[in-house]
């Protein structure tokens, strides 16, 4: 009988802390509503709650040594996301949990699972196609969310009720690709590429993923009309092959090539022309396709600095608030201050994540955890940014807060393969391999 | 002010206050670590080199104890053209590969008859893996330890 090899004290306190907040958001929208707590609030982010401290003695059993602050932030995060949700979208409630709860399950069976990384690797090429043929699947048999307007994106690919958008997992099999791809070539590193004239080109095997996700992503873009997918597959390409190289000039090609496509859609593709002018002026389509913007805009001026508190604002007005802008929920009701604490949170989860990179004992190990990290930290700057007209609107989701399936599960897994890298013996003996 | 609104502002007090809590314990932690780091670096910036000491030295006439000096490629092997020379039965030609890299040291089985583990894991052929001064290094009967000082852990 295998004994608890080790406490994982500072995991555990993080998530009583997790605990407290979760369950204190959780009464609020009760209080509020009827006057009184109500019991299946509670239930629910308990329920939640229960899982995550049943998967950290899980973890105090079988890796004690992994990293002690994904569990509670997932946890935080899930707690958050379960309470909002519920209240905003309530057609949603019972999913969400259910979403919830298997999300926990992912990041156990990822975590503590019987596969290593060491077989991602391996099936590199095969994943690579795999997601490159559910893309093509997807462009041809495709359909729009439920209760979209005619016209909308179709992203989503479904048998019946059951659906989910491919570009979420493109994003993770995108990582796990370049991973192995960039594994396989680091002797390459120091090479220069082909010259022009007295410029010496990166290395063509640098130029290649990123031309072929750079084509990709413009394909997605005009077909799919998915902006938030193309510019996250790219920043992700980016990122990791600058973090492999460290060299600028594959930074300086790829963003000149990304300012052309930027400038040639901007006059040729009728969505990209349509967010550009709803950023640089919302207020005069106010009431139209700038509509979900000025909302949002004025949800997070609402909130002030402590903002209305759970249950009280109105966030419920913004389009979409479950999904692409319940950032705009936290800002409101939560305040300046909550929504800067919510992204420290994500800078803890950025911070853990690079130093798992920089301990993993594996190449492939290091460049898939900085990768995972990247396409995380990308994806909530990419929304969050959206959100407050820093940068065009692009309707992806927040990591763990938003509502959504696809997403959610897919970012459980990139949690827990983070958990899984930060294992020191990340190689145990009777794995599958 | 009703009890309802009490109770609503300890739950809205308890969700911030909670939430800069748990920035605040990463904060306490990042800063530990920090220190840890720092404390380690001074009394680690010594004048030895890196160095593999024998722990188990198989049928090889090499004694628990000896050290070898390395420099920052190391091959380890059976044949006399290894830098680290171990007669062991157990011990392949050219065993392994021990390299210094991108600020680590990293250990590659070269297709190895009996395989190396680091810390009594096996590795894959071909896979190079991060060794750290004070893990073990297993090569067939033989085991060794590797030993850096101006590295902390």
């Amino acid at each position: 009988m295998p004994r608890v090899r080790g406490w994982r004290p500072l995991e555990g306190a993080l998530l009583a802390v997790a605990a407290i907040v979760a369950l204190a958001a959780a009464a609020a929208p009760g209080l509020v509503r009827d006057g009184r707590v109500v019991p299946s609030d509670l239930g629910a982010a308990a329920a939640v709650l229960t899982a995550y401290a049943v998967l950290h003695v899980a973890m105090c059993w079988r890796a004690p040594d992994a990293d002690p602050f994904i569990v509670p932030l997932l946890a935080l995060f899930g707690g958050l996301s379960l309470t909002l949700v519920r209240r905003l979208a309530p057609d949603f409630a019972t999913a969400e949990l259910r979403w919830q709860l298997l999300a926990v399950g992912a990041v156990a069976v990822v975590a503590l699972g019987p596969v290593e990384t060491r077989v991602l690797q391996r099936y590199r090429y095969s994943l690579a196609s795999a997601g490159i043929a559910l893309v093509g699947v997807t462009l041809l048999f495709g359909r729009s969310a439920e209760g979209a307007v005619a016209g909308a994106p179709r992203l989503w690919l479904g048998i019946g009720s059951l659906g989910f958008q491919p570009s979420e997992v493109m994003k993770l099999v995108l990582i796990v690709f370049l991973a192995g791809y960039i594994d396989d070539r680091r002797e390459l590193l120091s090479e220069g590429g082909p010259r022009i004239g007295r410029w010496r080109l990166p290395p063509v095997p640098y130029l290649a993923p990123l031309a072929v996700m750079l084509g990709l992503s413009l394909l997605m873009l005009v077909v799919q009309r998915d902006l938030g997918a193309a510019l996250l597959l790219f920043a992700i390409t980016l990122g990791m092959l600058y973090l492999a190289t460290l060299r600028a000039d594959v930074v300086a090609v790829a963003l000149a090539a990304f300012a052309g496509g930027a400038i040639y859609l901007h006059g040729h593709a009728e969505i990209v022309a349509t967010r550009a002018a709803i950023w640089l002026d919302p207020w005069s389509a106010s009431q139209d396709a700038g509509y979900q913007l000025v909302q949002g805009l004025v949800a997070i001026a609402s909130g002030g600095v402590v903002g209305t508190g759970i249950g009280r604002g109105q966030p419920g007005i913004v389009p979409a608030v479950h999904t692409d802008y319940i950032f705009a929920a936290v800002a409101e009701e939560l305040g300046v201050a909550g929504a800067a604490a919510v992204l420290a949170v994500y800078g803890v989860l950025a911070w853990r994540g690079f130093r798992i990179a920089l301990v993993a004992r594996r190449s492939f190990d290091a460049l898939l955890a900085a990768g995972l990290t990247i396409g995380l930290a990308f994806q909530e700057a990419i929304i969050v940014g959206g959100n407050l007209r820093l940068m065009p609107l692009t309707g992806i989701t927040l990591p763990f807060l938003s509502y959504g399936g696809s997403s959610l599960l897919i970012c459980a897994v990139c949690a827990g393969l983070l958990l899984r890298i930060s294992r020191p013996s990340s190689v145990p003996d009777g794995g599958l391999a | 002010m009703t009890p309802i609104e009490a109770e609503l502002l300890f739950a809205r007090a308890l969700v911030l206050i909670g939430l800069y809590a748990f920035i605040g314990l990463a904060g306490y932690a990042a800063w530990r670590e920090l220190r840890q780091a720092r404390r380690a670096a001074p009394a680690a910036r010594g004048v030895h080199a890196a160095r593999l000491i024998v722990l188990e030295g198989g049928a090889s006439d090499r004694m628990p104890g000896t050290q070898f000096g390395i420099g920052p490629i190391v091959r380890i092997g059976r044949d006399i053209d290894n830098d680290v020379v171990l007669a062991d039965p157990t011990i392949s030609g050219r065993h392994a590969l021990l390299a210094r890299r991108d600020g680590g040291w990293w250990i590659e089985d070269l297709g190895s008859r009996n395989g190396v583990e680091v810390n009594r894991t096996r590795l894959s052929a071909g896979m190079p893996f991060v060794v750290r001064s004070g893990d073990t290094v297993g090569l067939g009967a033989v085991r060794l330890r590797l030993v850096c000082p101006d590295e902390t852990a």
